[in-house]
């Protein structure tokens, strides 16, 4: 069996705010492989952004600290390097595309500078080299003209523009660890199926891992090898791609599936949301957190947290307590939907 | 509850979906309050900037019945001896030119009158110039404002126009330029000052004005049959108030300070009424002998603006939406 | 780019002329400027004379168009108590108050980058709370009573204290008088208190300027993209955050240097220094008007001109500006 990338273990990371402590990652434990593309889905808050920004010591101080775990990155701790060590391997080895690439670019530098930077910083090459390989990247993720392009700055360029830039910029030292923190979120519809096709391209071009963050379970399908679904800043539930879409065992990932809109939607099977709002992270509920708002909760659910426990003989994992009954199917409306796929 | 509210809640609710906030939606008003005064009562400078500034406003309010001596006559305002004295007087005279001692804490100036009361006396003037200007520029610059932002098109572009102007005015020039032709009597100084003040109120009103008119809900007021300016202005009040209170706040340091460097150049409040500012200007030649004449008015100024300051800065955490939540 | 200029030099002569016009009638309301030309052993007659020659006799409007009128073509007519050409007089000063504010501008700006820089990377530090400190004393004192203060600590206190015949630094004028024209020991004790003085209330406005823009820029999503770069800490301060956050102060600094020409009334009062505030202090006593009106365009000129130099600054440093 090969080894892990990337194994996080027990990672807590909160927040110091004006309303108290903000636990948004609380004891998340996962692995991620060479290569492999690795889904965190949940919904905003839930916890995912938190823990990408946690695999590269990223959490915005002075509120934010990783109060305990471990990330296990090919051998070292990466909360434990120094700080050279950890800038060595951030934009080298581990690197990291953001939601918003309008905001995630710097607006009074030319794109070309940017990417070029990566180069300089990690490479020490010269001006010339560093802007010379800042060219042919634009052309490797598909923006046309990248000469000229590449002295423009980031506010020129669309949406998609700027996301192939962030990409670019991602895969120019031949990552190991792509992190994608929302992707194609803040982009039009029909631009979003490019990006991600541009994402897995470079996936192949490069071999590199994916740890893939969204909220939207129809994403992740058919690019996933293995989901995790986060709620409340814990793991609701983890296995691969078809055990979590096929065989889904925690009701709040039965909510995800069933809020989704798709292309076959028929009228008859209107759209399920989950309904209330996610808890807010300073007072979480008492037992499971996701109690207040499942259909299926009884008197152990607000009384016991559920830890995670196996599921099926594959590894997946799931944190309800009825998880393990055979019985635990999700409602008709999803099998109904599923059927139809 | 209402279409509208309903509406309204749901949208809100979109935007901030966290339970608290919803709540906080729920009663705006009385939470709102509540909100703001728990944000502003953690800025400990902010908290001791308004208790001084309460104990200075009660002094100064108080002065003729607290001081011990007359602020221009220097004699005593209260026993056996008040009836026979005079100004200048040799039992007057016999005091001047004192360092400050218990008897004058703030020792006395060559006419041998008490500092520390016309100290205070002049802080009735001094303050009371940042209070008045600091209102009558709110109230301007939100009658300019609102007129601008409601009846918009060219109204709005002509007083929006008028406050560029003022806006990019050499201050200083023109505020010496209009207090020499209208000399210094404290109303008179008011009115110059709030006439250069009036701007940032007017601009954040209008601010309000415009964008609550794009809202939806002011369509539906509006369908109701409600006449528009009112509506527009009960919807604006809440929204705009925040950053209109800040604004007031911080142009009492501002006038305090103005009215100070006026009296200060012999352009502002003329003696024998004191002022801060006037009591410096004259006191300038005995710096050396006698520094406390002016190192007393000149510390109140500074405590007086400071305080205004540090309390306008705790209003704007506490007012102003966009202001940072997180914090370590 | 041009065109954007143009109309802002366009705006700004309905700006000047209605300062202008404000200037005059307000001096004209609070001085009759012929009674100072009056001498008593001057009949009525005589007086009449001395009005006409000085153009006294006309009426308001008709002096201050003839006055515009000169103004425009260059003349900017004479000073009625320095009896003087006002142009002359004005150039004099105003390379005097330059003197005075340059240095102090250059070093308030780099105070005021340290320490928003500093204050921002560690923000809620011991150092952050004494500069926050320091900056709501500057914003807060009046400006001339802190002049006095530094006159008596640093110009008398100091002198008895090290018991020295001559003070360290000088509390008024910009020569020791006899010395030869230009001697830059002699300048700089003399400029050293009222650069001080001047120096406290832009370090503090700018300090904490720059504290709060820095503040905005280091939390910015590309700041977090530099630092998932890999980019070393010192980059992603002195980079990419601190070069977005000075936009915002160029033009801040830009425009203050603009009402610092109107500005320096207060410290050149406290300090006598013979500069623009001083001439400008003294015309406006008299109801000299040629010479306040002719100092008064010119200030507003600087504000002016300053405005449009933190609008064009702005748009060089942000791409994102046009102007079109």
């Amino acid at each position: 069996m090969t080894k892990p990338l990337l194994s996080v273990r027990d990672l807590r990371t909160h927040f110091d705010t004006d309303e108290g402590v903000v636990k948004a990652v609380d004891g998340v434990s996962f692995e991620i492989m060479p290569t492999e593309v690795f889904a965190i889905v949940g919904e905003s808050g839930s916890g995912k952004t938190v823990t990408a920004l946690s695999v590269l010591n990223l959490v915005p101080k002075p509120a934010g600290k990783i109060v305990s775990g471990e990330i296990i990155f090919q051998d070292t701790n990466i909360l434990q390097l120094p700080k050279d060590e950890l800038q060595n391997l951030r934009g080298d080895r581990i690197v990291m595309i953001f939601q918003d690439p309008l905001t995630a670019l710097n607006p009074v530098f030319s794109v070309g500078h940017q990417i070029a930077e990566v180069y300089r910083a990690h490479r020490g090459l010269g001006k010339k080299e560093a802007h010379r390989n800042a060219v042919e990247l634009l052309e490797l993720v598909g923006i046309p003209r990248p000469d000229q392009r590449a002295r423009e700055y980031p506010h020129q360029f669309s949406g998609g523009m700027r996301q192939r830039a962030m990409i670019a910029m991602a895969v120019a030292l031949n990552p190991d660890l792509i992190i994608a923190d929302e992707p194609t979120t803040a982009l039009d519809v029909t631009i979003q199926a490019q990006i991600m096709e541009v994402l897995l391209r470079m996936r192949e071009e490069f071999d590199a891992a994916i740890m893939l963050i969204t909220h939207d379970l129809g994403v992740v399908a058919g690019v996933a090898d293995r989901v995790m679904v986060m709620y409340a800043g814990k793991v609701a539930e983890m296995g691969t791609c078809e055990e979590v879409y096929f065989h889904p065992r925690h009701p709040y990932t039965w909510g995800l599936m069933t809020s989704i809109t798709r292309a076959d939607q028929r009228k008859k099977d209107r759209l399920i949301p989950i309904r209330g709002t996610p808890p807010s992270l300073v007072n979480l509920p008492s037992g499971c957190p996701f109690h207040p708002r499942c259909d299926f909760a009884e008197k152990i659910c607000s009384e016991d947290y559920p830890d995670l426990r196996p599921v099926s003989s594959h590894g997946q994992i799931a944190s309800c307590h009825f998880a393990q009954r055979p019985d635990w199917t999700p409602p008709a409306e999803l099998v109904a939907g599923r059927a139809r796929r | 509850m209402t279409e509208v509210g309903g509406r309204q809640q749901q949208e809100e609710a979109l935007l901030a979906p966290s339970e608290d906030e919803f709540h906080e939606f729920e009663d705006a008003g009385r939470t709102q309050f509540q909100i703001a005064w728990r944000k502003f009562k953690r800025h400990r400078m902010a908290m001791v900037g308004m208790f001084v500034l309460i104990f200075l406003y009660l002094v100064a309010l108080l002065a003729p019945w607290i001081t011990p001596y007359d602020p221009n006559s220097g004699c005593p305002r209260f026993g056996e001896r008040k009836e026979t004295c005079s100004p200048l007087s040799a039992e007057v005279l016999a005091d001047s030119n004192q360092a400050p001692s218990l008897k004058h804490p703030m020792g006395t100036d060559n006419l041998g009158r008490d500092w520390l009361s016309r100290v205070m006396f002049g802080g009735r003037v001094s303050l009371a110039v940042g209070l008045g200007v600091a209102l009558s520029a709110g109230l301007i610059g939100t009658a300019m404002g609102s007129l601008a932002g409601f009846r918009g098109g060219l109204t709005d572009n002509l007083l929006m126009r008028v406050t560029d102007i003022f806006l990019a005015m050499p201050v200083l020039l023109v505020l010496l330029i209009a207090s020499k032709w209208l000399s210094g009597t404290t109303r008179n100084i008011v009115i110059i000052l709030a006439f250069v003040t009036w701007m940032p109120a007017a601009r954040i009103v209008r601010g309000s004005f415009l964008s609550i008119k794009e809202k939806e809900y002011i369509e539906a007021a509006r369908a109701v049959g409600v006449p528009g300016f009112r509506t527009i202005w009960r919807h604006m009040l809440p929204n705009a108030l925040g950053p209109i209170i800040v604004q007031v706040t911080l142009t009492i340091a501002a006038a305090i300070l103005a009215e100070s460097t006026l009296s200060f150049l012999g352009f502002g409040i003329s003696p024998p009424t004191a002022t801060w500012g006037n009591m410096i200007a004259v006191q300038r030649t005995t710096m050396v002998t006698q520094p406390w004449l002016s190192i007393f008015p000149g510390l109140m100024i500074l405590i007086s603006v400071l305080s205004v300051n540090f309390m306008g800065d705790g209003l704007r955490d506490a007012l102003d939406p966009t202001s940072l939540k997180v914090r370590a | 780019m041009l065109y954007f200029i143009t109309r802002r030099l366009l705006f700004a002569i309905p700006l000047l002329f209605i300062i202008s016009v404000m200037i005059f009638t307000f001096l004209n309301l609070s001085t009759d400027i012929a009674q100072s030309l009056r001498n008593p052993r001057m009949t009525a007659e005589q007086f009449a004379k001395v009005k006409e020659a000085y153009g006294l006799d006309k009426t308001g409007p008709a002096r201050y168009f003839s006055w515009l009128g000169n103004f425009v073509r260059g003349d900017w007519g004479t000073s009625f108590i320095y009896q003087a050409p006002v142009a002359p007089l004005i150039k004099e000063r105003l390379k005097n108050t330059l003197m005075l504010m340059a240095l102090p501008l250059v070093l308030s700006v780099l105070l005021a980058i340290g320490i928003g820089v500093f204050s921002a990377v560690r923000p809620y530090s011991k150092l952050d709370y004494t500069f926050t400190g320091f900056s709501f004393l500057g914003i807060s004192v009046p400006i001339f009573w802190f002049g006095l203060l530094l006159q008596l600590f640093l110009g008398f206190y100091l002198k008895e204290w090290l018991r020295l015949s001559e003070p360290v630094f000088f509390t008024s004028g910009m020569h020791s008088p006899g010395r030869p024209e230009f001697e830059l020991m002699d300048f700089l004790r003399h400029a050293a208190l009222p650069s001080m003085a001047l120096m406290v209330q832009l370090v503090a406005g700018w300090g904490r300027f720059e504290r709060s823009s820095m503040l905005e820029v280091v939390n910015a999503d590309y700041v977090r993209t530099a630092r998932a770069k890999g980019l070393k800490e010192r980059k992603v301060v002195f980079k990419h955050s601190l070069r977005n956050a000075l936009i915002p102060l160029v033009t801040v600094v830009a425009i203050d240097i603009g009402l610092l020409f109107g500005g320096l009334i207060v410290t050149e009062q406290v300090f006598a220094w013979p500069g623009m505030g001083t001439l400008i202090l003294s015309a406006l006593v008299a109801g000299d008007y040629p010479l306040v009106l002719s100092a008064g365009m010119v200030i507003a000129f600087a504000v002016a001109f300053f405005n449009l130099t933190a609008d064009v600054m702005y748009g060089i440093l942000d791409p994102r500006i046009r102007y079109d």
